[in-house]
């Protein structure tokens, strides 16, 4: 299974009897001897997977699809970029995913209480081990952006995409800042990260 | 050839060159010269797919709205359009070319196309689909389970058309025994004899749970297929 960007929104999958898990309903098209069918959530079926869903808010609905052919994804115009992971950790907005191959494993983790306002929940999905992931970003190519012990990085949740590498995630109420420039309360948290990485984000806003 | 892209959204035309263009009504962002527009009559008045003509053809049509209010662009002058931002793709057909289209996703076309509405149905099956009101009704019945239109419009002749597409096209041709088969909401044209047909099939509906993918659109036949990057209707 290859993933290859095929223009800047839409990635085609190589498939060659094997598959690749993606956002359910976002297939555009494709050739060959393709079957699709839901993947759930983290290969995990059925009626305890969606209600883990419904729990965490976390709302990734995948589906598998397999065969022989080139299949072509695309989601609402949005910019895609393939990353690769070599034995590595992507926590990853569920949002904001768009495909990943077979031998990834993906789970939900506390993230702790930025939630509660944002609307962004209290979970994070992971991505881990070796293969590669599509991501979404709307309004434009994700800015990847490096974190370095001396330098954390302060992130919009609702811009975030993805964090790659040692890093810890923190929140930051910071009222007067907020105040400062005019917004009013609720949404007054930020997502402070720390430690040696690289925290993706995308040009638009959830 | 008529049409250039000014850039991803916005086409621009010589009159002069291209003689008459037809156009979506609105979507004329500005001219100069001396350019005059008048209201256009409804595509496919001319002459429709057999067995759809009359008041099963219209029914249909009205059903499945498979009309955009239109306008022609006469004069000598240079125009430019552009429709609610969406991104645009010119196609540029020589004699004998046939591009199928949905209105709703058709931004203009030189007058040396003649427009039709044909039934997505009768060309996919000959037939097959079943002629008369029955199959009208059953194709608007489909089709607005799917958002795709069991009828379409068809351009054939020399010329240039222009198509609307969320987030750009891309193209696939079509050749051979296997099939493309794309996402009718993502589906915005063909061009070439290209057979569609609409297939669902029951084994990916495991349990009330799709992949969301239960309907498809099959391609066959010679030609290319336009699709566009995101899933929105347009």
């Amino acid at each position: 299974m290859r993933l290859v960007v095929k223009t800047k929104r839409v990635i085609e999958a190589h498939l060659s009897n094997s598959s690749v898990r993606a956002l359910s309903g976002s297939m555009v098209a494709y050739e060959g001897q393709v079957g699709f069918k839901s993947a759930g959530f983290g290969g995990g079926e059925g009626v305890l997977s969606g209600l883990r869903q419904r729990a965490t808010g976390e709302g990734l609905s995948l589906m598998e699809c397999s065969g022989t052919g080139v299949v072509y994804f695309a989601h609402q115009a949005q910019d895609v970029t393939v990353l690769e992971l070599n034995n590595e950790t992507l926590q990853v907005e569920s949002e904001q995913l768009l495909a990943l191959s077979g031998n990834l494993n993906t789970n939900v983790t506390f993230a702790g209480l930025r939630g509660g306002m944002s609307g962004q929940g209290l979970f994070t999905t992971t991505v881990t081990g070796t293969g590669q992931v599509a991501l979404l970003s709307a309004g434009g190519p994700l800015i990847h952006l490096e974190v370095s012990p001396q330098y954390p990085l302060v992130v919009d949740p609702d811009a975030f995409v993805c964090a790659k590498g040692q890093l810890t995630q923190s929140f930051v109420t910071d009222v007067s800042w907020r105040s400062a420039i005019g917004q009013g309360s609720g949404e007054a948290f930020s997502l402070k990260w720390d430690g040696v990485g690289v925290v993706s984000i995308q040009p638009a806003e959830r | 050839m008529s049409f250039t892209k000014i850039n991803g959204k916005v086409v621009r035309v010589d009159l002069r060159q291209s003689g008459p263009v037809v156009a979506r009504r609105g979507a004329m962002l500005f001219y100069t010269g001396n350019v005059r527009f008048s209201p256009h009559g409804v595509p496919g008045g001319m002459g429709s797919a057999p067995g759809l003509g009359g008041l099963a053809g219209m029914a249909g049509r009205m059903l499945q709205g498979e009309h955009e209010a239109t306008m022609l662009a006469q004069g000598d002058g240079v125009v430019h359009y552009g429709f609610r931002g969406l991104e645009t793709h010119i196609v540029d057909m020589s004699a004998g070319g046939e591009l199928r289209v949905e209105a709703s996703r058709l931004l203009g076309h030189t007058t040396g196309l003649q427009s039709t509405v044909v039934s997505v149905a009768a060309a996919s099956g000959g037939g097959g689909g079943g002629g008369g009101l029955l199959g009208a009704l059953r194709g608007a019945a489909t089709g607005a389970m799917t958002g795709t239109g069991m009828f379409t419009t068809q351009l054939t002749g020399q010329g240039s058309a222009a198509l609307l597409a969320h987030g750009g096209v891309f193209e696939l041709q079509v050749a051979g025994p296997t099939p493309v088969v794309v996402d009718p909401q993502a589906f915005v044209a063909s061009y070439g004899p290209v057979r569609t047909e609409l297939k669902s099939s029951m084994s990916w509906r495991n349990v009330g749970r799709t992949g969301g993918e239960a309907m498809q659109l099959e391609c066959s036949g010679q030609g290319i297929v336009y699709v566009q990057a995101s899933e929105e209707k347009l």
